[in-house]
């Protein structure tokens, strides 16, 4: 099968200062879900912006569906990958909600009528229609959050990047995000996100991606990522917690031993002794 | 005088004295509807050739490197912020900056003519200050010979090695007085003195928004002094960004 | 978070208008007419015909409390006191025409002569007049809207696209400097006066640092969703109706009557 995205060898660095990345392969296929993990400032942002085609790398090459990419058709790239901001406010430019949604729409050169379908479809999926004329800046935290969302999600791309989406939500609005990023999944949309939440990033990723010091420094099923003790190590990161309870259940011998590792906490119960 | 005429002044003179307490002292916007129509219309064509030397230099740079224009949006958001924040005072009353002076000397006096009208516009719009008729008027005082004189004065001291924070002090001292000077003569140019002509009329002017505008321009000299301060401790390398490198060094 | 923008409630009445739905050009070119038709008619009778019209219509049908409507209306009163002294007052070494009081100080005459208070009565109500005829629009037609009309008056899109850019910055900039603000008094920054300016030289410091950086990752943000310097936003067509006419023939025949010397 044919990966969406390709990253061969990618090297990237912010106008001459050190190396943002070095080095990074990678095979995004159709329909994955993957979860990026590792330290701030580990390249997972930089590596983002250059899957989406705002920052061009300075070696190495990015294939949207075996098309290399470069300065020229770089906007296909754009039109592929849609990425939703940590900080909703760095995202939203427009005036309304409406007028908000539709800019990417427009940018793609999209006529009026798919816009304006094409934003409502938006605003309905996203519980946004209520907001349509309202200004960005009456709206709460949470409400913005989903306005970002419905930005990318009106542009219709098949892969979509959330940059820490759970980041900065209560604990209800995390719980919304959630549901929406599987409703995606099932949507068949390909989704790559960040987060330090690795309870989170283990229930719900199929791949994971561990960046370290803008390396790829592990890249596998939650269930090798998070038994590799080196590699949690090596990128500061915590095992979940139900691994950990699991771990410990089954040392006490409270809990039959099981190659696939539970996922949730009925999973995790039906292995109780 | 009819009596008609004395029930309006009154009744006008009430309603300006209950809100002149509470509203608030900020730059000397002339308000909107304040000029006949040619005073309107000559001070606007007066800005455009400043204006649109302004918007060529503005576009350069961003041919230069499209990047630019989210940090020309932020500083133009910036001086809109600065000037309707409530300065601190001691009486109470409720003052704000003109930030004509930080301005010119951050971003330089082409940029902020452009970035300028555009927060004289919103001004106008959303806060009521100033006016849409009366925009060439205020932004030639404000946008225009302001910073131009700002700026002036800070390359002035500059080259005569004057001390660094007395020159920006003076910059923008000098700067919101000389904004104070303009919009006096042009309220006195549209509304000469019977007896005295024109210059009566600007010492008349200059006379009744001294108490305001004095305090406010020594005001202003601090604060700009004291924000300087405080990039030029923590922020050399950002300064470079917004095109302050010529200065510090 | 959400946040009261009480710098600049004027916005936040346009979001809410009773006439938002009204065409935004022909609401533009209604305030400018009555701009116009104050500021060349020139007669208290105008300004004042034009200060009850936009107050009846903004409030009847554009909503907006009356009390709010009137503190508004207070804005300019500073700027109309004080630019009316400077009308009124004569200063003469002898007492001219038509004085209706006099002070004498040292050698100097301060006159209110009949023509200045007149001036100054007139100019007054121009000012409400037009500040009147603006707000009809401003608080009825939000931001993004009147920007669509300046692009159809052929504004450079420069413009137009910086304009939509600091409209939406000016809001995250008071947001951050709310939250400055808050942090600092709860530092004791503003505990007196010396203290309380440098607070704020320094946090206005601070607020264009963050602000400069920033505006990276914004453009960033822009360019992922395919932005490449051209100004597209999405303008709302509203219709023009013929009730929206009326409003407006009933503004021209009242303001040509009043001009008349009715």
């Amino acid at each position: 099968m044919e990966p969406v995205i390709e990253v061969k060898n990618l090297c990237f660095s912010y106008d001459g200062e050190a190396e943002a990345l070095t080095d990074v392969s990678v095979r995004i296929y159709e329909g994955e879900k993957i979860a990026v993990l590792g330290e701030n400032g580990a390249g997972k942002s930089t590596f983002f912006l250059n899957l989406n085609g705002v920052r061009q790398p300075e070696s190495g090459e990015i294939l949207l569906r075996g098309e290399p990419i470069g300065k020229k058709n770089r906007k296909k790239l754009l039109r592929n990958v849609g990425i939703v901001f940590q900080d909703a406010d760095s995202q939203i430019v427009a005036s309304t909600v409406k007028a908000e949604v539709a800019f990417g729409p427009l940018n793609m050169g999209l006529s009026r009528e798919e816009t304006e379908k094409r934003t409502y479809a938006a605003l309905r999926q996203m519980d946004l229609e209520a907001y349509e004329t309202r200004p960005p800046h009456a709206l709460s935290g949470g409400e913005k959050k989903r306005v970002g969302i419905a930005d990318i999600l009106a542009m219709e791309v098949p892969v979509i990047i959330f940059d820490e989406p759970t980041a900065a939500l209560d604990a209800v609005s995390a719980d919304m995000l959630e549901q929406i990023l599987q409703q995606l999944g099932e949507e068949g949309k390909t989704i790559v996100l960040s987060t330090h939440d690795v309870d989170f990033a283990y229930r719900f990723a199929e791949r994971i991606l561990v960046f370290s010091g803008g390396k790829i420094i592990g890249d596998g099923t939650p269930e090798q990522i998070f038994s590799d003790e080196r590699l949690l190590a090596a990128a500061r990161l915590r095992k979940p917690m139900l691994l950990t309870v699991y771990e410990l259940l089954r040392q006490r011998g409270m809990a039959k031993e099981r190659e696939r590792l539970p996922k949730t906490v009925p999973e995790l119960a039906g292995l109780l002794l | 005088m009819s009596k008609k005429h004395m029930k309006l002044t009154a009744a006008l003179a009430g309603f300006s004295l209950a809100f002149c307490v509470s509203t608030t002292v900020s730059a000397m916007h002339i308000m909107e509807g304040y000029l006949p129509p040619q005073y309107c219309i000559a001070w606007g064509v007066l800005c455009l050739p400043f204006l649109v030397t302004g918007f060529l230099s503005i576009r350069k740079k961003l041919e230069e490197n499209r990047r630019n224009i989210t940090l020309l949006a932020m500083a133009g958001a910036f001086i809109f912020v600065i000037s309707s924040l409530k300065i601190p005072s001691v009486t109470g009353s409720c003052s704000h900056m003109t930030g004509t002076g930080l301005g010119a000397i951050l971003f330089g006096p082409s940029a902020v003519s452009i970035l300028g009208i555009i927060v004289l516009i919103f001004q106008a719009i959303l806060l009521a200050h100033g006016g849409l008729t009366t925009l060439g008027a205020n932004t030639f005082s404000m946008a225009i010979a302001g910073p131009l004189l700002s700026y002036g004065v800070y390359r002035l001291c500059k080259k005569l090695s004057v001390n660094r924070w007395v020159s920006v002090f003076l910059a923008a001292f000098i700067g919101d007085l000389f904004t104070y000077c303009v919009t006096s003569v042009q309220l006195a140019l549209a509304y000469p003195s019977e007896a005295g002509g024109v210059w009566a009329s600007v010492g008349k002017f200059l006379g009744v928004f001294a108490p305001t505008q004095l305090p406010l321009a020594v005001l202003e000299g601090i604060l700009t002094v004291l924000i300087m301060m405080a990039l030029e401790a923590y922020a050399k390398p950002e300064l470079k960004m917004i095109g302050f490198h010529r200065e510090v060094k | 978070m959400q946040r009261e923008h009480r710098h600049v409630s004027i916005d936040s009445y346009a979001y809410l208008s009773g006439m938002r739905d009204w065409n935004s050009s022909y609401k533009v070119l209604f305030s400018a007419a009555a701009l116009i038709a104050v500021l060349a008619a020139d007669r208290p009778a105008v300004s004042l015909g034009t200060v009850f019209y936009m107050l009846l219509l903004t409030v009847g049908k554009g909503g907006v409390r009356l009390r709010d409507y009137i503190r508004l209306l207070g804005i300019p009163a500073t700027f109309i006191l004080l630019g009316g002294l400077a009308v009124a007052l004569e200063f003469s070494g002898e007492v001219p025409g038509g004085t209706l009081a006099t002070l004498r100080l040292g050698g100097v005459f301060v006159c209110v002569t009949e023509r200045g208070l007149s001036l100054a009565v007139t100019l007054g109500l121009k000012a409400l007049g037009a500040v009147s005829a603006v707000f009809m629009m401003t608080l009825s037609t939000p931001m993004g809207e009147l920007l669509a009309v300046l692009r159809r008056l052929r504004i450079p899109a420069l413009m137009i696209e910086l304009m939509h850019l600091i409209y939406r910055y000016i809001f995250l900039l008071f947001d951050i400097s709310a939250r400055q603000r808050e942090a600092a008094y709860a530092r004791l920054g503003y505990r007196d006066f010396k203290t309380s300016l440098r607070t704020f030289g320094s946090t206005l410091a601070n607020l264009l640092l963050l602000s400069m950086k920033r505006s990276e990752l914004y453009y960033d943000a822009l360019e992922a969703r395919g932005y490449d310097g051209g100004c597209r936003f999405w303008e709302e067509r509203k219709r023009l109706t013929v009730g929206q006419l009326w409003y407006g023939a009933l503004y021209v025949t009242m303001a040509a009557l009043l001009m008349g010397g009715l």
